[in-house]
């Protein structure tokens, strides 16, 4: 259902937002609030440009006001969030596979060709299991060791350009939202927790 | 209209109606094909929702299809409104925030093809890597939905969750999940219509572009006659199970002497671009893994290079593959 429009309503929309991110929202109002938040344009707009930077600013006050920490505002933010607009980072395991599939055709359009490209069957041997083991850990970064170097925001967006044109089918458009979202927030580890070759 | 397009456009009805429902198959494979055709040749527009962990974008997008030629422009509804143009002939980046604009060439027959879609045709899709599962799936944005699942086999790539819409094969919600099954990364769409026509003015950019740098590409090439495996200056030694080289491209810089090689692996599914540079300053080489969302990347250097492998798939895939990536001339294990 298309939302109305108008200075009027986007004020009540702005407080009913701040209110819900303040978890203020009456529980009533709350399932169908959120059902027209995300339903819209404006509504995933604003949640997007004011209620987040809104909500990050009030646990930012409550973090130096000593009321939570750091981790806490994050955890209550990104809990607020993924309950709106449908769990990413909760624990949603994927079902166990019910039959086999076949054949999938390959890629969707995507980004740039630049020079030369050629598709042929090429010998690599694959890597055997064990052969190169990398522990969980290495997903997430040890805050302390984190730079901000080698993978400049430039060079990230300039690779993902070039790596969007051979995006699988299903990951293309996640490829497309990094590089127009502007937030190529790669950070790089240095030296420190790299073994050598 | 060009001879040239009408062909065009009466293949592509052609096999949008043969890849369609009237099949009447619940094969998820066949809903995944009819979803690849649904995306390139049906007019739609819709606001896409970004998620990965607490943080959101929105994005407008617009797909016209117009004598079977198909153009995009997707925006990004923030601040800042990066943008991406697809037109016949090229893509085009608009970033405002680095008042720059990346172009890339896109040739005459990858009008809303990749390139290796292009080579391919349809790429084989081998269940001892994924398995597919499909379920119906209710209702989102108040479109009857099926769910296709895209369970992996190992801990090399990631799997999928995708609900398509049941009319037309449109993804309205794809999920990327890591080898827990924790979902890292998502799109929606918040809202989603199908006009029957759409101006060409709505995927035309409305930035001032006169005072931008712009980056064009070098010329193209064109397809090479030797074997993929002897193209290009490197390889890599040893891939995970699935993975093959399925394309090498090389650019210069403006200069002359920088070299930027990009050699992309695919399982079928997942790729990866492995990016390797030369005449980068050492202090901004390193080792390291990086991530957003679902894409991972792993910088490693070797002598003067600096070799990123990037994708979406675990950092264990990046990072073997960077690591594993010499020169052509380096004898094999």
């Amino acid at each position: 259902m298309p939302m109305r429009t108008g200075p009027e309503h986007n004020s009540r929309l702005d407080e009913q937002l701040s209110a819900w991110l303040d978890d203020e929202l009456p529980e009533v109002e709350q399932e169908f609030f959120v059902a027209r938040l995300v339903q819209s344009p404006e509504g995933a707009a604003r949640l997007a440009r004011y209620g987040l930077i809104g909500s990050c600013l009030r646990d930012r006050t409550a973090v130096v006001a000593g009321q939570i920490s750091d981790e806490e505002a994050a955890l209550q933010l990104a809990g607020r969030v993924r309950a709106a607009v449908g769990a990413p980072g909760s624990a949603t395991p994927l079902p166990a596979p019910a039959r086999k599939g076949r054949a999938l055709p390959y890629a969707m359009a995507a980004g740039i060709a630049l020079v030369a490209v050629l598709v042929a069957v090429v010998q690599t041997p694959p890597l055997r299991p064990g052969a190169e083991r990398m522990q969980a850990s290495t997903q997430t970064a040890a805050p302390a060791s984190l730079q901000k170097a080698s993978l400049s925001t430039r060079r990230m967006t300039n690779y993902l350009v070039h790596h969007g044109e051979y995006s699988g089918l299903l990951s293309a458009r996640v490829t497309e939202s990094h590089i127009i979202n502007g937030r190529p927030n790669f950070v790089a580890l240095r030296a420190a927790d790299a073994s050598p070759r | 209209m060009r001879i040239r397009q009408r062909i065009r456009a009466m293949v592509l009805i052609a096999t949008a109606v043969v890849a369609g429902p009237a099949l009447g198959t619940d094969d998820a494979r066949g809903w995944l094909e009819r979803m690849g055709q649904a995306l390139e040749t049906l007019n739609y527009e819709g606001t896409l929702i970004q998620s990965q962990g607490a943080d959101v974008a929105v994005m407008r997008i617009v797909h016209r299809v117009e004598n079977g030629m198909p153009t995009e422009r997707i925006t990004a509804m923030d601040d800042v409104g990066r943008e991406i143009i697809r037109q016949e002939e090229e893509v085009i980046f608009i970033l405002p925030d680095e008042q720059a604009v990346m172009v890339g060439a896109r040739g005459e027959k990858a009008v809303g093809m990749s390139p290796i879609r292009q080579q391919l045709g349809g790429s084989r899709f081998d269940d001892r890597y994924y398995k597919l599962t499909i379920a119906t799936a209710g209702k989102l944005v108040g479109r009857t939905a099926r769910l296709v699942t895209v369970q992996p086999t190992d801990t090399w790539r990631f799997g999928y969750r995708v609900w398509l819409d049941q009319e037309t094969g449109i993804p309205l919600k794809i999920q990327i999940a890591d080898r827990d099954g924790v979902v890292v990364e998502q799109l929606l769409f918040s809202e989603i219509s199908l006009p029957e026509r759409i101006p060409a003015s709505a995927v035309q950019s409305s930035a001032k572009l006169d005072s931008y740098t712009w980056q064009r590409p070098p010329a193209a090439t064109g397809p090479v006659a030797a074997p993929l495996a002897n193209q290009g200056n490197w390889r890599a030694l040893a891939l995970p199970p699935g993975f093959s080289l399925k394309a090498v491209r090389s650019e210069k810089a403006d200069k002359g002497t920088d070299v930027l090689e990009q050699l992309v692996y695919s399982d079928g599914v997942a790729s990866v671009s492995v990016f390797i540079e030369s005449g980068v300053a050492a202090a901004e080489r390193g080792e390291g893994p990086s991530r957003m969302g679902a894409a991972n990347a792993y910088t490693t250097d070797l002598s003067i290079h600096m070799i990123t492998a990037v994708g979406e798939v675990p950092l264990d895939t990046v990072k073997a593959i960077a690591r594993s990536i010499r020169p052509a001339r380096t004898p094999g294990p």
